[in-house]
């Protein structure tokens, strides 16, 4: 799964910068119903599957740590980046506190009047967001299903909730949807703290 | 993030309804798979033709994928470490 997901990225990749302009955006923007018929789907497979609510629901407010994990974990990844470049701990932080969302944390820390951290963290986030795409078929299988949500951070709820649910189960699907859920809601309120 | 939770929430109506059964329950499952292609080579290309991306790469990129490297690795360790000791195999009495 991951070859195939690593080639067609390429691919994407190499078409948006060699294609027309006006194509390029065409297929980009096409991503957003895209994204809609995925969920869709996975909506219906976890459905079809109702003792998933079940085991959810045995798991109760113990789901929780998987967000809490995801987001603790980004933060103090930032911070050892950041000491890893000799660059200040808190604006790492807040480069990695946009937890995959590359489009509002690249604009908050941008407006928060510094450019280059803001540009840094939309590359970032992007990066995130393809080592998501990479990383969960392998993380599923050698660290667990509960593992693999967690690199997804906010994107776990949309754009990598369909490389999640094809590579773990529908019981995981619904948990990462949650805890990308959480960390969208998070992020708004989670850069700012470090500006 | 409505319209996500609207299509994921009619999603899972229709899959509680058990109108689906068997081949169209595979065909869900197929189309999925193409569905989630299509979107990584569109996002791909949205990627490949946005500005904010080509024009810092150079500068910028190194930067950004050490961070983004930490940031899967630091969330990758805790939810590890965290499933490990809470979410899996303890089992209440």
């Amino acid at each position: 799964m991951s070859i195939v997901i690593f080639v067609v990225l390429l691919l994407g990749i190499v078409s948006g910068i060699a294609l027309p302009e006006a194509l390029s955006v065409t297929i980009s923007e096409a991503s957003s119903p895209i994204l809609l018929l995925l969920l869709f789907s996975v909506g219906i497979d976890i459905g079809t599957n109702r003792e998933v609510f079940g085991q959810i629901r045995q798991l109760g407010g113990r789901i929780l740590l998987i967000p809490v994990g995801v987001i603790l974990g980004s933060l103090a990844g930032g911070a050892c980046a950041a000491l890893l470049l000799s660059a200040d701990v808190r604006e790492g932080m807040a480069i990695t506190a946009g937890l995959g969302w590359y489009s509002l944390s690249g604009i908050l820390i941008t407006e928060a009047g510094n450019p280059v951290a803001g540009a840094t963290s939309f590359l970032s986030n992007v990066f995130r967001e393809m080592m998501t795409f990479l990383s969960v078929p392998f993380l599923a299988r050698y660290l667990g299903d509960y593992t693999a949500i967690a690199p997804a951070g906010a994107t776990a709820m949309d754009t990598t909730l369909g490389v999640i649910r094809s590579n773990t189960d529908e019981k995981c699907a619904v948990l990462a949807f949650i805890s990308g859920s959480i960390c969208t809601l998070v992020v708004p309120v989670l850069v700012p703290i470090f500006l | 993030m409505t319209e996500i939770i609207a299509v994921v929430a009619v999603g899972i109506v229709i899959g509680l309804s058990g109108l689906l059964r068997g081949g169209l329950l595979k065909l869900n499952g197929r189309v999925q798979t193409l569905w989630l292609i299509l979107l990584i080579f569109s996002m791909g290309v949205g990627i490949g033709n946005s500005p904010e991306v080509t024009e810092n790469i150079a500068q910028l990129g190194f930067q950004a994928l050490v961070y983004a490297l930490f940031a899967v690795l630091g969330s990758v360790a805790l939810v590890f470490l965290f499933g490990k000791l809470v979410l899996e195999g303890r089992k209440r009495p």
